[in-house]
C-alpha cells in the first residue's frame, strides 16, 4: 500500500514541535487543559507526578497520590492513565497520555 | 468438550475514537474518510448518527455529503487508532494468550481455559465490554458462543455495545434465523448462487446436503455447511503470531490519472523498487510477477506470469511489470490506481537451474546496485538517489512507497489454510 506524502506542514503550538509529542486533539475540547509536570521514575521504574503548573503559572504540589490506573475522561474527550492525585485537599484527576503529555478536567469549559 | 469463544468488535471504530477526543462531534453526523483532495476520498467509518442517514463505509465522499449534506468530515489519524488497538489488546491479554486480531478493530478470544477462574463466557464478555468503556472510552459488542463463526455473527446481531450469546440451546431459533449473507464467505456470488437452490437462511443452509454442497461449491461448499452447522474447528491463533508471507506486493491510488506509457512506467518502476526492496529485507525471492490496473471507472484488470529464474531485482521486476502491462491495458481509459505483487517466494538462497539466456554476472551487478541503493537511502533518506525518470514528474514521484505505518490490512480467516475441519466432520476422513 503505497500513500503519497503531501510534505504538509505540521502546526507547531507552543513550544512543542516534535510530531510524536502533538496533542492529540489541539483544539475543540473545551473542558481539557494540557498542563506541565514535574514528575518522577521510581527505582521499581514507575512514572509519579509530583508537581503540576497551572496556566495561571503557579505549580501545585501533589500531596498523595491514591490510585494510578487507565480510564477514559468523556467529558475532557482522552484516554490514558489516570492519577488520582492530592493537591491542597482537592481531588484531582490526572491524565498521562503516554505522548509525553498530560492533561486534567477543567470545571469550566474554557472561553465561558 | 465445548469451546468458550468471543468476538469482539469495537462499534465504528475509527470513528469511536475521534468522538471521544472531540466531545463536539458526538452529536452530530460524521464519518472519518481521507483527503478528498488526495483522491483517498472514500468514508472509513461513519458513527451511528451518520449510518442512520445512509451514510455507508466506503462511500465516496460526495456521495456521503449527498445522503447527509450536514455530515462532518475527520481525516484519519492511524497512529492513534493502532495505539488505541494495542491497548485494547492489551486487555484482552488479561483474559487469555489466544488472541487473534481480524483487522484492528476485531478480535477473537478463545477463553475455554480461563472460564473456571474467571466464571463463564458471559462473565467474561461482561468484564471486557466494562473495562474498554471505562479505559478507553468507547464500546465493543461481543458474541460469545462455542465457534469462531457463530462468535462473529453474535458479535453483529446486536450493537453498539452489546454482548449476544449463542448457546446450544438457543443457536437453532435465531442463527439459523438469519440470512444466509451474514455468515462469513457468504458474498453476493455465493448468496445468488444458494438463493438458485432456495437457500436463504443459514438454517436452510445448516440443512442442505453437503454431498450438494459439495458438488456445487467444491471444498468451500464443505466448509460452508460446516460453518452453517456451527462445527467449525478452526481454532483461535495464539498472540503475535503471524501466517507466513506468501506474497509482497504494493499498490497505490495516483495523485492524478495516469495517461501515458511514460506516467505508468514512472510509478511502475517506483512501486517495484519497493516491492523488491522489501523481498531482499525478507530474504525472498520470488518467480511469479502480477500486476493489476484500475481505470477511472473503477473498472479492474490484473495479469500475472511466472519467469524462468527467480528474483527480487528491481530491474527484472520493473521490465516483467511494464510487459505485463503492455499486454493487459490498451489505454481505453486514463487509470486511476495500480500495483505489483510478486508471489511464489522462496528464500533468498534457493538453488535454481541457471539461463542459457541471462548472464550470471549481470545479474549479480543489478542486485549489488540495488543493495548500494538500498545502503545509500538507509543511511541518507529515501530521496537521497533516485532513477532519472522521477523527474520527468515531480508530483507523480513524490509517492511515498516505503509508509510502512499505512500498513494496516484485513486478514482473510483463511490466510493459515483451512482449519474448520469439514473433510473430518461431514466426511468422516
Amino acid at each position: 500500500m503505497g500513500v503519497y506524502d503531501y510534505h504538509r506542514e505540521i502546526p507547531v503550538t507552543g513550544p512543542v514541535t516534535l510530531y510524536e509529542k502533538m496533542p492529540e486533539v489541539t483544539e475543540g475540547n473545551p473542558y481539557k487543559a494540557y498542563v506541565e509536570v514535574l514528575a518522577r521514575f521510581t527505582t521499581d521504574g514507575r512514572l509519579l507526578p509530583v508537581s503540576l503548573t497551572w496556566e495561571s503559572g503557579k505549580s501545585y504540589a501533589i500531596d498523595r497520590v491514591s490510585s494510578v490506573q487507565r480510564m477514559a475522561s468523556r467529558k475532557a474527550g482522552g484516554a490514558g492513565i489516570c492519577y488520582t492525585c492530592r493537591i491542597l485537599n482537592h481531588e484531582i484527576q490526572l491524565f498521562y497520555e503516554e505522548n509525553g503529555l498530560w492533561f486534567v478536567t477543567r470545571k469550566q469549559p474554557v472561553g465561558s | 468438550m465445548d469451546r468458550t469463544i468471543l468476538h469482539s468488535d469495537c462499534n465504528c471504530f475509527y470513528a469511536s475514537v475521534e468522538m471521544l477526543h472531540q466531545p463536539g462531534l458526538r452529536s452530530v453526523p460524521m464519518a472519518v474518510g481521507g483527503d478528498p483532495e488526495a483522491r483517498h476520498g472514500i468514508v472509513l467509518t461513519a458513527n451511528y448518527i451518520a449510518k442512520r442517514r445512509g451514510v455507508k463505509t466506503g462511500m465516496a465522499l460526495w456521495q456521503a455529503k449527498q445522503a447527509c449534506p450536514d455530515i462532518t468530515f475527520v481525516p484519519p489519524r492511524m497512529d492513534l487508532y493502532i495505539k488505541f488497538s494495542r491497548i485494547i489488546r492489551e486487555i484482552y491479554g488479561e483474559y487469555t494468550d489466544l488472541v487473534e486480531p481480524f483487522g484492528l478493530d476485531e478480535a477473537w478470544l478463545d477463553t475455554t481455559d480461563s472460564c473456571g477462574i474467571r466464571g463463564g463466557g458471559m462473565r467474561i464478555a461482561q468484564e471486557i465490554s466494562g473495562r474498554i468503556k471505562k479505559e478507553i472510552g468507547i464500546t465493543v459488542s461481543i458474541g460469545v458462543s462455542w465457534n469462531k463463526i457463530y462468535a462473529k455473527l453474535g458479535s453483529d446481531y446486536k450493537k453498539p455495545d452489546a454482548i449476544t450469546e449463542f448457546s446450544r440451546e438457543n443457536y437453532r431459533d435465531i442463527v439459523w434465523k438469519l440470512p444466509v449473507s451474514d455468515l462469513l464467505y457468504v458474498g453476493r456470488a455465493t448468496n445468488r448462487k444458494l438463493c438458485n437452490f432456495g437457500i436463504r437462511t443459514i438454517g436452510e443452509l445448516a440443512e442442505a446436503d453437503p454431498e450438494m454442497l459439495h458438488r456445487i461449491f467444491g471444498k468451500i461448499g464443505l466448509m460452508l455447511s460446516v460453518f452453517a452447522r456451527g462445527q467449525d474447528r478452526t481454532p483461535v491463533s495464539l498472540e503475535h503470531t503471524q501466517a507466513p508471507i506468501k506474497s509482497i506486493g504494493n499498490s497505490t491510488t495516483t495523485p492524478r490519472d495516469l495517461e501515458t506509457d511514460e506516467d505508468v512506467k514512472l510509478v511502475l518502476y517506483l512501486l517495484s523498487e519497493s516491492v523488491a526492496k522489501r523481498c531482499r529485507d525478507n530474504g525472498f525471492v520470488g518467480d511469479v510477477i502480477e500486476i493489476y490496473v484500475r481505470d477511472n471507472e473503477l473498472f479492474c484488470v490484473g495479469r500475472q506470469r511466472k519467469i524462468p529464474v527467480p528474483t527480487n531485482i528491481s530491474h527484472e521486476i520493473e521490465d516483467t511489470a511494464m510487459e505485463l502491462f503492455h499486454e493487459v491495458y490498451h489505454w481505453q481509459r486514463p487509470i486511476r490506481s495500480i500495483g505489483v505483487r510478486v508471489a511464489d517466494l522462496k528464500p533468498e538462497d534457493f538453488p535454481y537451474q541457471l539461463s542459457l539466456f541471462q548472464s550470471a554476472q549481470q545479474r549479480e551487478k543489478l542486485l549489488a546496485a540495488d543493495r548500494a541503493a538500498d545502503d545509500i537511502r538507509r543511511r541518507f533518506g529515501y530521496a537521497s538517489v533516485q532513477r532519472g525518470i522521477m523527474y520527468m514528474d515531480r508530483y507523480l514521484s513524490s509517492l511515498n512507497a516505503t509508509a510502512d505505518d499505512h500498513m494496516v490490512h484485513p486478514h482473510s480467516y483463511l490466510e493459515r489454510g483451512n482449519r474448520s475441519g469439514a473433510e473430518q466432520v461431514l466426511l468422516g476422513v
